[in-house]
């Protein structure tokens, strides 16, 4: 297969704020043109720290980050023409209204006039435009940070947990503005969380980072079979150190218990095959489950190996 | 560029609207003749004959010589904080620093914003100075503001003298409020450094010290010393040189973005 371009990549990226406090450790991102890149990891983990390097909103001598293939920040202004951003919370003027926040930033990018009215109608706000945005819903303060980082029509978006502090029809609706944001104007998105649900619906590529270190990167298919990779059958028998002799040939096999043993397998087919061992061999099998199978365990494992 | 330099700072001027800048700089103005109207109303046994000889010089300099040992420093420091303010209070900096504007173009543009608002305090304190003493004149002809006509020359000397005098200090405060996200450490330091300048008055090497400039620039008689306009006035453009580039370069290179 071929291999898709990369609009970021960091090179052994490390970051530290003081001396001998390690914020980020060898992070090797790279984030594919036209994916929706979930970038993973619990609060404190660096996520934020990365995304303001990619911004050029920390100062790092020689980084090794290339977006658009141009090193950040030596072509800083070049690569910020290119790519929105939201970073943590939204940035607004709350004494301004919707359309004078737009109008403020429509100066610095540079766009015709006509374009902040477009991005009012891609977020849903133009109804809400003359408001000040003080009175706006946190829903509708993310939607217009999201209008703010469209405004250029970039190619890439960068957001820091842009469904932080939202209801669930604030979340939903966020989630539905990326995706249509990525298959219908094919912008390659990179957005942080620390909700593995989150990034589980909405992305197509997944990084996770924990400590300052990217333990995952893949696809979300990748992810899924490092998970099946990672799970096990928990089988309660009436002879353990029997169900041991005959599975201990082919599979990982531990017993937990008196009538409970763990064993390894590595795709969902062979819990069949393992039971009809078991049957077979005269081993009475009273329950049989799939432990360690949802992400959100698997991503704990990840963070916590 | 230029352009955008244009676009971007008419942009700042956006974000001030509806601010209390445009109030801050109006009342500030207004404060400072509205008490010498009530003064002149209420003491013309004492007053009246200064007015004598050259009522109207008399008069802009009984306004001017508040303003330019206290007020105008106090109006600097403070919108200097409530400009740079907007976008701490707002946590929009990060939003700024991620646009694709050049670091020079988002100091300078603010900055432009600060040198803009500072003359429209002096010339809207200079209208209300007027109208102050048309008002007196009405209220108490024996002031004789109307019988001689107005001084613009001294006027505008005055309003000159005094703003590049002060230009050092909006620089370093400006700087100062960008320095710090809380409000009262730029607004702390801008007070104590201003006190500072007065207890320093007498001391030899004062005119190191630009925070005295505008005071100097007002209470020294030019008449009599004419050597030292030529010292003040190199002393506060070399001052407002050093401070922008400091200023600038360590805005610029500075790790973190706020």
């Amino acid at each position: 297969m071929e291999m898709e371009q990369a609009v970021i990549e960091t090179d052994h990226l490390d970051y530290s704020f003081q001396k001998g406090e390690r914020i980020l450790n060898d992070v090797n991102l790279r984030v594919q043109q036209g994916s929706v890149y979930g970038f993973l990891g619990p609060n404190g983990a660096g996520k934020t720290t990365t995304l303001r390097l990619l911004l050029g909103l920390l100062r790092s001598e020689n980084p090794g980050i290339r977006i658009f293939g141009k090193q950040m920040p030596g072509s800083r202004i070049d690569i910020l023409k290119r790519t929105g951003s939201l970073i943590e919370q939204p940035s607004l003027y709350l004494h301004l209204t919707g359309r004078e926040n737009l109008e403020v930033f429509r100066r610095a990018y540079e766009c015709p006039a006509a374009r902040v009215g477009e991005v009012l109608r891609i977020t849903g706000l133009s109804d809400a435009a003359h408001k000040k945005t003080r009175a706006y819903s946190l829903g509708m303060k993310q939607r217009l940070a999201i209008a703010i980082a469209l405004l250029h029509d970039p190619e890439l978006l960068i957001m820091d947990e842009p469904t932080n502090g939202l209801d669930p029809n604030g979340i939903i609706e966020i989630r539905e503005l990326i995706r249509d944001l990525n298959r219908h104007q094919g912008k390659t998105v990179l957005v942080s969380s620390h909700l593995l649900t989150e990034v589980e619906k909405l992305a197509t590529h997944v990084g996770i980072i924990h400590q300052g270190k990217l333990l995952f990167q893949g696809t979300l298919a990748e992810l899924q079979s490092f998970q099946h990779r990672h799970s096990f059958l928990e089988i309660e028998v009436d002879n353990v150190v029997r169900a041991e002799q005959i599975l201990s040939g082919r599979f990982s096999v531990c017993i937990r218990g008196d009538a409970t043993v763990h064993v390894g397998h590595s795709k969902p087919a062979e819990a069949a095959l393992i039971n009809h061992m078991l049957v077979g061999g005269g081993v009475g099998v009273s329950r049989l489950c799939v432990m360690g199978n949802d992400l959100e365990r698997l991503f704990l494992d990840i963070i916590s190996a | 560029m230029k352009t955008k330099f244009f676009a971007n700072t008419t942009a700042e001027f956006i974000k001030a609207k509806r601010s209390f800048a445009l109030w801050l700089t109006i009342l500030a103005a207004l404060f400072i003749p509205a008490i010498n109207v009530v003064i002149l109303l209420e003491r013309p046994d004492v007053l009246l004959a200064k007015f004598e000889q050259t009522p109207w010089l008399t008069f802009f300099r009984f306004n001017w010589k508040n303003v330019a040992a206290v007020i105008l420093p106090m109006y600097i420091i403070l919108i200097t904080n409530l400009i740079v303010q907007i976008e701490f209070r707002n946590n929009t900096w990060k939003q700024v620093y991620a646009s694709p504007r050049s670091f020079a173009d988002i100091f300078f543009s603010k900055l432009v914003v600060i040198q803009m608002l500072v003359p429209v305090y002096i010339l809207c304190f200079d209208g209300f100075v007027m109208l102050a003493g048309l008002l007196v004149h009405s209220l108490n002809p024996s002031y004789r503001l109307m019988a001689s006509s107005i001084d613009w020359g001294s006027l505008l000397l005055i309003s000159c003298r005094v703003y590049l005098g002060c230009l050092a200090v909006s620089v370093i405060q400006y700087w100062l409020s960008l320095r710090f996200r809380n409000f009262v450490i730029p607004l702390g330091l801008g007070l104590g450094l201003w006190i500072t300048g007065i207890v320093l008055m007498d001391w030899d090497k004062v005119i190191y010290y630009p925070y005295v400039y505008s005071a100097f620039m007002f209470f020294i008689d030019f008449n009599k010393e004419p050597q030292q306009l030529v010292v003040l006035t190199i002393s506060s453009v070399t001052a407002l040189v050093l401070s922008t580039g400091i200023a600038y370069y360590d805005i610029k290179y500075r790790p973190e973005r706020p």
